[in-house]
């Protein structure tokens, strides 16, 4: 009963005149940021935070809390439109829905992304609400073991996003997981792969890297062949999914939402990662995989649903343990502080109106995207018939501009161009980028978790099996990877009986 | 229909994307005439990064000038003292960070600045609380017990920390050469990841920031064994320091403000008696205390100067005792 009347608290808190002009604020500003590659809810936050000072703490948080909600709506526009991720969690949405774009159907996958990460959003929050405090117990059950056998189930989901040759997406894997060793190390405190340079002391950045790989290598592209620009320009049936994509989306939608949740929660985890997870599961699941990459509404629906979803996960050890999930919380929890407020097991005793009131401006948030999303696709899709040699600049513009914005450095600019031109190559040579991003996440967390895991078990790899939870998702990275490779060897096995014969 | 509308929006976008990101310009006379840029050295939200921005709210008021305040993170703040060694010394550019870059980096990494010949230290806006915690369901009710268990079982002891090189892992080193015991280090990125191993039970005590413990202190589910430092915690009498239980080191660290060396002595001073005024009000001492920060009263100048050189001079002989490697050449 205490949740029920803690909700009705919520909503008289966050349903007054000035905490919805705050929350549509929050969100709007969210969705613009979203859209413009690399700008993110991080930089936004910290930079609207002095502006906060005078404002009521609840309502500073609702409006914090909108601007992150609504990146991860903004983030797929451009994934979609011109294949630049506009947040991290968005880059694995350019796969398929750069490709629904080019066949007319950016309309539908605009949409569904929008309805999905509504259906999450909300889904998200009343979890939100009712399991907050007995699933934040559960996530302190990961430590370093745990968190090692999850980043080789993350891993082991590569075999799924991978689309033309399994050998060059572990090659890629292999660059993206050397890449992420560059920087300091984490065990020792000493820097590695640096080559003097302090800006590669903190590692290279992700976004830089998903925006050369994907934005700036399309550009590139593009420019060789004038003549596809038809292809964009063939006429855009509908703007809204039709009830085939409908059918087809539904269940994506409803995995996403739990995957994207569950992840969320854990401290590191987040949104980027259930969202190449929710995409890896649905192409194994999906009864024509071989379709993935060449705009499938699933590969679109489940990771935009997932990385919503997380973001209601990763309130939860915020708001009741005090600890950030991801950096954008990191932020928010700076900004909780600098009210007054801790976040932490004591909020909920001492300012119950901030929890309530957050949770529940988030469903007014959600309600308020949606709406603000869907009249917005029309216009977005016309961004597709700007003429290239106005729209190519353009593009190449606000990735400068959004490079530098992450950390007021141009080395992040070089560290974009430099892979944009790789990225170019790889696509010339059928190299996927997918691959090596999701290697490039995973990799830090990965190699801290085995080598403090090693540190704890005095170097006995026993540890990672005789721990559930690690035992369980060990397992299962074990079966996926083996459920890969056997049709090949059932396949092989008739040959050797005839070369035996 | 055309394509005009979609123009439009695009160009908006650049203009918000401009106005986000421009820096301010504009002519030079009596200082200060134009915006101050005062850069962090720390990601946004983090604890160096909540004082500077309070700070500076503060003392852009006396000052008649905004105080632009950019976050430029990277190596625990040595990219940030770099940059500061060649900005323009003309008080335009300031830099908050911990004390980090300044007394212990030069002697873990090849920095690319002389941390005690490149800048003009302006003001410490206190040291950082830090202690050792364990969880209130630990076997270990007090410090002793933590000790005898290390001594019994050597290597078996596993501690939490923010990271190798950090100040709370090094008076953890520090007490096992004292003691002649051995512990088990495992170290994490920051005070909260170190915590959260700890609630989960992954670690058996964890030593950091007060930031990462005093909320779970107080709520009753870890218990705080020792502090680290000479002086008691307000509200926690009877948790001993490392004075009481006879180590006789500390290992602070701080917050500061500095600038490019060789800025005027005019503005130098007009900026140490600006931001110690700015400390001093109430406002600030809130946020200090909100952010565990121990000794907020204006430490400048000269005798500024002197104690980070103690503190240069100190963490050397430290991290050299307890074998932490350095980058090589």
């Amino acid at each position: 009963m205490e949740i029920f009347s803690g909700i009705l608290q919520g909503f008289t808190t966050s349903l007054s005149i000035t905490n919805l002009v705050y929350c549509f604020i929050g969100v709007f500003i969210g969705t613009l940021i979203g859209v413009l590659p690399g700008i993110g809810p991080v930089g936004t936050i910290s930079l609207l935070l002095p502006a906060t000072f005078r404002v009521e703490p609840v309502s500073a948080i609702i409006m914090m809390a909108g601007i992150y909600y609504g990146a991860m709506y903004g983030g797929s526009t451009t994934s979609i439109l011109v294949n630049i991720p506009g947040e991290a969690a968005s880059v694995v949405t350019c796969l398929d829905g750069y490709q629904m774009a080019r066949k007319g159907r950016a309309g539908a996958a605009l949409g569904i992304s929008a309805f999905g990460s509504f259906i999450a959003g909300t889904v998200g929050v009343v979890a939100l609400m009712f399991l907050a405090y007995p699933l934040a117990k559960l996530a302190l059950n990961f430590g370093p073991p745990e968190y090692f056998a999850l980043m080789c189930l993350g891993l082991a989901i590569l075999t799924y996003l991978a689309r033309g040759s399994m050998l060059k997406a572990l090659s890629m894997a292999l660059v993206g997981l050397l890449l992420s060793f560059i920087g300091i190390d984490g065990i020792t405190g000493l820097p590695r792969f640096t080559m003097g340079m302090v800006h590669l002391m903190d590692g290279v950045g992700l976004v830089p890297i998903a925006m050369g790989l994907f934005g700036i290598s399309e550009v590139l592209l593009n420019l060789e062949e004038v003549v596809r620009r038809d292809v964009f320009a063939t006429e855009i049936k509908g703007l809204l999914p039709n009830r085939e994509e409908w059918r087809r989306s539904k269940w994506p939608i409803v995995r996403g939402t739990i995957i994207g949740f569950f992840l969320g929660i854990l401290p590191g985890g987040g949104a980027v990662i259930s969202s190449f997870i929710s995409y890896g599961v649905e192409k194994k699941l999906s009864k024509t995989p071989e379709k993935f990459g060449t705009g499938m509404i699933e590969g679109v629906a489940g990771p935009e649903s997932a990385n919503n979803a997380a973001v209601g996960g990763a309130f939860i050890p915020l708001f009741t343990l005090g600890i950030p999930a991801n950096v954008t919380m990191a932020v928010l929890l700076g900004a909780l502080m600098i009210h007054g407020l801790t976040p932490g097991p004591m909020l909920l005793k001492e300012h119950p109106e901030v929890f309530w009131g957050t949770v529940t401006s988030m469903y007014m948030g959600n309600v308020m995207l949606l709406a603000l999303n869907l009249p917005l696709i029309g216009l977005w899709v016309k961004v597709l018939k700007i003429p290239y040699g106005i729209l190519f600049p353009l593009i190449i513009l606000f990735c400068l501009i959004g490079a530098y914005s992450i950390n007021n450095t141009a080395f992040d600019i070089g560290v974009m161009v430099i892979f944009g031109l790789i990225g170019y190559l790889m696509k010339k040579f059928d190299y996927e980028g997918a691959p090596l991003l999701l290697a490039f996440v995973l990799g830090p967390m990965m190699e801290q978790a085995l080598r403090q895991s090693l540190l704890l078990s005095h170097g006995s790899f026993a540890i990672f099996f005789t721990r559930p939870i690690s035992a369980v998702a060990m397992g299962l990275a074990v079966a996926l990877i083996l459920s890969y490779f056997l049709p090949f060897l059932r396949r092989k096995r008739p040959n050797l009986e005839e070369d035996s014969v | 229909m055309n394509a005009k509308p979609a123009i439009s929006v695009v160009v908006a976008l650049i203009a918000l994307m401009l106005a986000l990101t421009a820096p301010c310009w504009s002519a030079d006379a009596k200082y200060p005439t134009k915006p101050i840029h005062m850069w962090v050295g720390f990601a946004a939200g983090g604890s160096t990064d909540i004082c500077a921005r309070s700070v500076s709210a503060i003392a852009e008021k006396s000052l008649g000038q905004p105080i632009v305040v950019e976050n430029k993170p990277g190596g625990g703040g040595a990219l940030l003292l770099g940059l500061l060694a060649s900005a323009t010394p003309d008080g335009y550019t300031l830099a908050t960070t911990s004390d980090t870059p300044y007394t212990r980096a030069p002697h873990l990494i090849n920095v690319k600045y002389n941390s005690m010949e490149d800048f003009t230290p302006i003001v410490r806006l206190g040291l950082q609380r830090q202690g050792i915690v364990v969880r209130a369901d630990s076997p270990f009710k007090k410090w002793q017990d933590l000790i005898d268990f290390a001594r019994k079982n050597p290597g078996q002891l596993t501690y939490g920390t923010p990271g190798p090189g950090t100040t709370p892992h090094l008076a953890m080193e520090k007490i096992a050469i004292q003691e002649k015991v051995r512990f088990q280090h495992i170290p994490f990125q920051g005070d909260t990841p170190a915590m959260t191993a700890l609630l989960g039970g992954h670690v058996m005590a964890a030593s950091t920031g007060a930031l990462g413990w005093m909320q779970h202190v107080k709520a009753g589910s870890l218990r705080l064994l020792l502090i680290i430092e000479s002086e008691g915690m307000e509200g926690m009498p009877d948790v001993p320091t490392f004075k009481k239980v006879g180590y006789g080191f500390e290992t602070p660290t701080a917050q500061m403000i500095s600038a490019p060396k060789r800025a005027p002595k005019p503005i130098i001073d007009k900026l140490i008696a600006v931001f110690s005024e700015a400390m001093m009000t109430p406002q600030f001492q809130k946020v200090a205390r909100d952010q565990e920060l121990l000794s907020v009263k204006p430490l400048a100048g000269a005798d500024f100067q002197k104690w980070l050189q103690s503190q240069y001079n100190m963490y050397g002989t430290f991290i050299k005792e307890v074998g932490l490697q350095k980058e090589a050449k």
